[in-house]
C-alpha cells in the first residue's frame, strides 16, 4: 500500500556520496598549514604563469639589477679599505668596471645561444647534464645552489643596509631585520607568490627609475650643474676611514681582487635562460630581447655609478652604503633632495630583498632536478602544500639565516664567498654549449661555436681569477665546500642506486612467490590492560595457525602475579607464554622468540605490539619507547612483521578516560570470548 | 621591440576570446543533456559528466578484462565499468568524461556497464 520511495531495495543501489562517508578529523598541523599558507592547492591548478615582457624583465632582473647597489661598493672597499690605495683608487674605479661590463657583455651574447638551443628549460644543470654529462652537471648544480644561498643572504643584507644607511638606529638590528626579510620571502613562496609579476613589477622598475634619474641629476651637476665636489672627508666618521689615507701601491693582484670583487655583478643574468617557459609565445624570441634589455640597462646603470662613485670621491663606511651617500650628495639637502634621497634608499631595499625572492624561485627548482636524478634527498622533489616545492623553500631559508647570523648580515664578508659558484657554473654550461655546437652542427654553428667558446673562455679565466684573487678572503670556503658537496651528492647517488637495484631485482617474481605454509601470531602483553585487551582481539580477528601472548619476565614478582591473572581468563587457545630475561634485554628476548618461530623458514610472524598513542609529545616524554625499540631490532629477521596495535589515550588528564567502548566486545574488565 | 605596444595585448585577449567561444560551443553540444550524478537511478538510461577519481587494474592472470574506474562530479559518484579492455585511450586519473549508457548494480554498487564515452576538454567546466 505504501508509495515507493527512493531508499526501498527495489529502486536499486544509490549514487556515491560526493565526499568520503567516513569523516576524518584534519590534523592539528594540517590545520596550522591552512590558516598560514592558506587552503591547499589542487595538483590540476599547477599551471606556469606566462609572462609578457614589461613583466618578464621585473620578475628576472632583479637579481641582476639589484647587484649594481653593491657591485661599486665592493670594488671601491677592496681597493680603499684592503688596498690602501688612497685617492689612486678613484682612478681606478672606471677601468674596473669596464672590465666588468665587457664580461658581462661576453656572457649575454652566450646566454642568448643558451635561450634558443633550450627553450624549455636551460638552467646550467640541464646544459651541463645535456652536453658534459652527470658528473661536470652536478658540479654546475652544487655551486649554483651554493649561490643562490648567497643570493638571499648577499640582498638581504644589501637591503637591511639600505634600510640602515637611511634610519641609522636600526643598525644595531641588521640581523633580525635581515632575518625577518627571509622569514617574509620563505613565507610567500611557500604560499605561492601567484601574481608574483605584478609584486615584483613597482620596486624593479622603481629602482631602474631610481638610479636612472640619479645617474642623470649626477651628470646634469657635473657638467651644467657647476661640477661635483668629492664629499668631503669630514663628513663620514674619521675613525672608519683612517685606513683610506694610506697611500700604497696598485699592484696587479689588487686590481685582480677589485674585478673579482665586481665580479658580483654579473650574479643572475642566468635567471632568464632558467625561466624561458615563463614567457609568452614566441617563448625564446621575447627572452632573448628581454634578457638583452636586462643586459643593457645593468651596463649603464653599473658605469654610472661607479662614474658618480669616481667623482664624488665616496668612501665606504660602516652604517652608509655608497649608493646613500652619491644620492645624498647628488640630491643636496634640500626638502625634494632629501625626499629622493628616501625614495632611492626603499627603491633599493625593495629590489634587492626581491632579489633574494630569485634565489627562492630558482634554488627549489635546481634542487627538485637534481633530487630527480637522485643526487640529492628525495624530499625535495616533493610539492608541498601549495603545489611549490616546500622542503627546498625551507632548505633554502635556512641555509641563508646561518649564514646571516653567522656573517653577521656584512655584505663585505659575504661578497667573497659569492660568485665563485655563478662563475664555475657559466664556465660549465658556456662549455656544454660549445660542445654542443660541434656535436650538432645546426646551421650557424660556427658562429654560435664562436660565441659560446669566447663565453666559455672568458668566464674561464674570471673564474680562475677569482678563485685565486679572493682565496683569503674568503672564497677559500666556497672552493672547499663545492667537491665535499660535490663527493657528497654523488655518494648520495651510489646509495639510491644500489637501493634501487636491490629493491627492483627479480620484483614481478617475488610479488608472485608462492605464501608461506603457516601464520604464527605473537602478542606482547606486560600485563592485562585494554590495551593488551585490543591487541589479543586483533589478534584473534588473524585466525592464524598459531596463536601465542608472550610476556618477557624482567621482573619474576609481576611474571607470576600475570600469569595467575592469565589463567583466570575465560579464554580458549591462546597460552601466555613467560620467558626469562635476566640480563633484562627485552629486544634482545623478543628476538629470540620470533627467529625460533621464523626458523624453519616456511612460517610468516606477525609480532603485534600494544602501543598507547598520546596526543601530544609531552605525554609521549613520560614513557619509554619500549615498543620501537622491538620493532627494530625485529627488523633484520625475515619474514617477521611488526604490527602496532594502537590504543587512543583520549582524556588521561581528566579521570574519565575511557567515554566509548570500542569496537563493542569489551567492557571495563577484560571479558573476552573466544 | 614591442615591449609595452598595445596592440599585443589587444591581439592577446582578442584571441583569447575566439578560444573560449569555441570551447563554450563544443561544451554546449557535448553536455547536451547532462544530468547531476546524485539523480541517477538505477535501470535506466543517463548521460552523466565527471572526473576521473580512480581507476581500479586488474592483474593480468584475472581472467576476465575490465576498467573499472569511479566517476565523480560535484554531487556524487558512480561506478563504471568496461568489460573486454584493460585501457582507455586517454582515460588517466583526472580526465573529464561524459558518460551515457544504462545504469546497473556490479558488486553490490550502482554501475554504468559499457558506456559509451567521450573525453571532455579540461577548458570546459563540468556542469554539476
Amino acid at each position: 500500500m505504501t508509495a515507493p520511495t527512493e531508499s526501498q531495495p527495489s529502486a536499486g543501489p544509490a549514487p556515491l556520496p560526493p565526499a568520503s562517508p567516513v569523516s576524518i578529523p584534519e590534523s592539528r598541523s594540517f590545520r596550522f598549514k591552512n590558516r598560514v599558507l592558506g587552503n591547499p592547492l589542487h595538483t590540476d591548478q599547477l599551471e606556469h604563469e606566462r609572462l609578457g615582457k614589461p613583466t618578464a624583465l621585473a620578475v628576472f632582473a632583479s637579481d641582476a639589477l639589484s647587484s649594481t647597489a653593491y657591485a661599486t661598493e665592493e670594488i671601491l672597499h677592496t681597493l680603499l679599505v684592503v688596498g690602501g690605495v688612497g685617492m689612486l683608487a678613484f682612478t681606478k674605479v672606471m677601468p674596473i668596471t669596464i672590465a666588468v661590463v665587457i664580461v658581462l657583455v661576453i656572457v649575454m651574447f652566450s646566454y642568448r645561444q643558451t635561450i634558443k638551443a633550450y627553450p624549455s628549460a636551460g638552467g646550467a644543470y640541464i646544459v651541463t647534464k645535456d652536453n658534459l654529462g652527470v658528473l661536470p652537471a652536478q658540479v654546475a648544480g652544487v655551486s649554483l645552489l651554493l649561490d643562490y644561498i648567497l643570493v638571499v643572504a648577499v640582498s638581504v643584507s644589501a637591503g637591511t643596509a639600505a634600510l640602515y644607511s637611511v634610519f641609522s638606529e636600526l643598525y644595531p638590528y641588521r640581523v633580525p631585520i635581515a632575518l625577518f626579510f627571509i622569514a617574509v620571502i620563505a613565507l610567500g613562496n611557500l604560499r605561492g607568490v601567484k601574481e608574483s609579476g605584478k609584486v615584483f613589477a613597482v620596486p624593479t622598475y622603481a629602482f631602474v627609475a631610481a638610479m636612472f634619474i640619479m645617474i642623470g641629476f649626477g651628470i646634469y651637476k657635473a657638467t651644467i650643474g657647476g661640477g661635483l665636489e668629492p664629499i668631503p672627508l669630514d663628513q663620514l666618521d674619521p675613525t672608519q676611514i683612517h685606513e683610506a689615507e694610506g697611500v700604497g701601491l696598485i699592484g696587479w693582484f689588487l686590481l685582480l681582487r677589485a674585478f673579482a670583487s665586481g665580479g658580483a655583478a654579473l650574479t643572475g643574468i642566468e635567471a632568464v635562460s632558467n625561466g624561458v617557459p615563463a614567457f609568452r609565445d614566441p617563448t625564446w624570441k621575447n627572452a632573448r630581447s628581454t634578457l638583452m634589455i636586462m643586459g643593457t640597462m645593468l651596463a649603464f646603470m653599473f658605469l654610472g655609478v661607479s662614474w658618480l662613485a669616481s667623482q664624488l670621491q665616496t668612501i665606504p663606511v660602516t652604517g652608509k652604503t655608497v649608493i646613500a651617500q652619491i644620492a645624498d650628495a647628488v640630491y643636496g639637502s634640500s626638502g625634494f633632495g632629501q625626499a629622493m634621497f628616501v625614495f632611492t634608499q626603499f627603491a633599493t631595499m625593495l629590489i634587492l630583498v626581491l632579489a633574494a625572492n630569485t634565489g627562492f624561485a630558482d634554488f627549489p627548482r635546481l634542487a627538485h632536478f637534481q633530487a630527480e636524478d637522485s643526487f640529492l634527498p628525495r624530499q625535495l622533489t616533493k610539492r608541498g602544500h601549495r603545489l611549490v616545492f616546500s622542503n627546498g623553500i625551507l632548505a633554502l631559508a635556512g641555509a641563508a639565516a646561518v649564514l646571516v647570523v653567522v656573517l653577521g648580515a656584512d655584505v663585505t664578508k659575504l661578497i667573497p664567498l659569492y660568485a665563485v659558484g655563478v662563475f664555475t657554473s657559466f664556465t660549465l654550461s658556456q662549455t656544454g654549449m660549445a660542445r654542443r655546437h660541434l656535436r650538432l652542427r645546426e646551421p650557424g654553428w660556427k658562429t654560435g661555436l664562436l660565441i659560446n667558446g669566447a663565453g666559455a673562455l672568458t668566464t674561464g679565466i674570471v673564474t680562475i681569477v677569482i678563485c685565486a684573487a679572493k682565496f683569503f678572503d674568503g672564497a677559500w670556503v666556497i672552493i672547499g665546500i663545492i667537491p665535499i658537496f660535490c663527493w657528497v651528492v654523488v655518494r648520495l647517488n651510489h646509495q639510491y642506486e644500489a637501493e634501487k637495484a636491490e629493491l627492483e631485482e627479480d620484483a614481478t617474481l617475488a610479488a608472485t612467490a608462492p605464501i608461506l605454509k603457516r601464520h604464527a601470531v605473537v602478542v606482547l602483553l606486560d600485563k592485562i590492560d585494554r590495551t593488551s585487551a585490543r591487541a589479543i582481539q586483533y589478534a584473534r580477528a588473524l585466525n592464524p595457525d598459531r596463536l601465542e601472548a608472550v610476556h618477557i619476565a624482567v621482573d619474576e614478582q609481576h611474571a607470576h602475579e600475570l600469569s595467575t591473572e592469565w589463567s583466570n581468563l575465560p579464554l580458549k587457545q591462546i597460552s601466555l607464554d613467560v620467558r626469562e630475561c635476566p640480563d633484562r634485554r627485552i629486544n634482545r628476548t623478543v628476538l629470540e622468540v620470533v627467529s625460533e618461530l621464523a626458523a624453519d623458514g616456511d612460517t610468516e610472524v606477525t609480532v603485534l605490539i600494544p602501543r598507547r598513542e598520546y596526543r601530544s609529545a609531552w605525554h609521549r616524554l613520560l614513557h619509554d619507547r619500549t615498543a620501537d625499540g622491538i620493532a627494530k631490532a625485529l627488523a633484520d629477521v625475515p619474514h617477521a612483521n611488526v604490527t602496532f596495535v594502537p590504543y587512543h589515550l583520549t582524556r588521561s588528564t581528566k579521570g574519565q578516560r575511557i567515554h566509548k567502548v570500542e569496537h563493542g566486545s569489551m567492557s571495563g574488565t577484560v571479558g573476552i570470548q573466544h | 621591440m614591442g615591449l609595452f605596444t598595445r596592440n599585443t595585448k589587444r591581439l592577446q585577449k582578442e584571441h583569447e576570446g575566439q578560444v573560449k567561444e569555441t570551447f563554450d560551443q563544443l561544451g554546449a553540444t557535448l553536455l547536451k543533456g547532462v544530468i547531476p550524478i546524485a539523480d541517477v537511478k538505477w535501470r535506466e538510461k543517463v548521460k552523466v559528466a565527471g572526473r576521473v577519481k580512480a581507476l581500479r587494474v586488474q592483474p593480468w592472470a584475472d581472467q576476465v578484462a575490465s576498467l573499472e574506474l569511479t566517476l565523480a562530479d560535484g554531487t556524487g559518484g558512480v561506478t563504471v565499468v568496461f568489460f573486454g579492455r584493460r585501457t582507455l585511450g586517454g582515460v588517466k586519473l583526472g580526465t573529464h568524461l561524459v558518460l551515457e549508457g544504462m545504469t546497473s548494480e556490479h558488486h553490490h554498487l550502482l554501475t554504468i556497464l559499457n558506456p559509451e564515452y567521450q573525453l571532455l576538454p579540461r577548458q570546459v567546466p563540468l556542469p554539476y
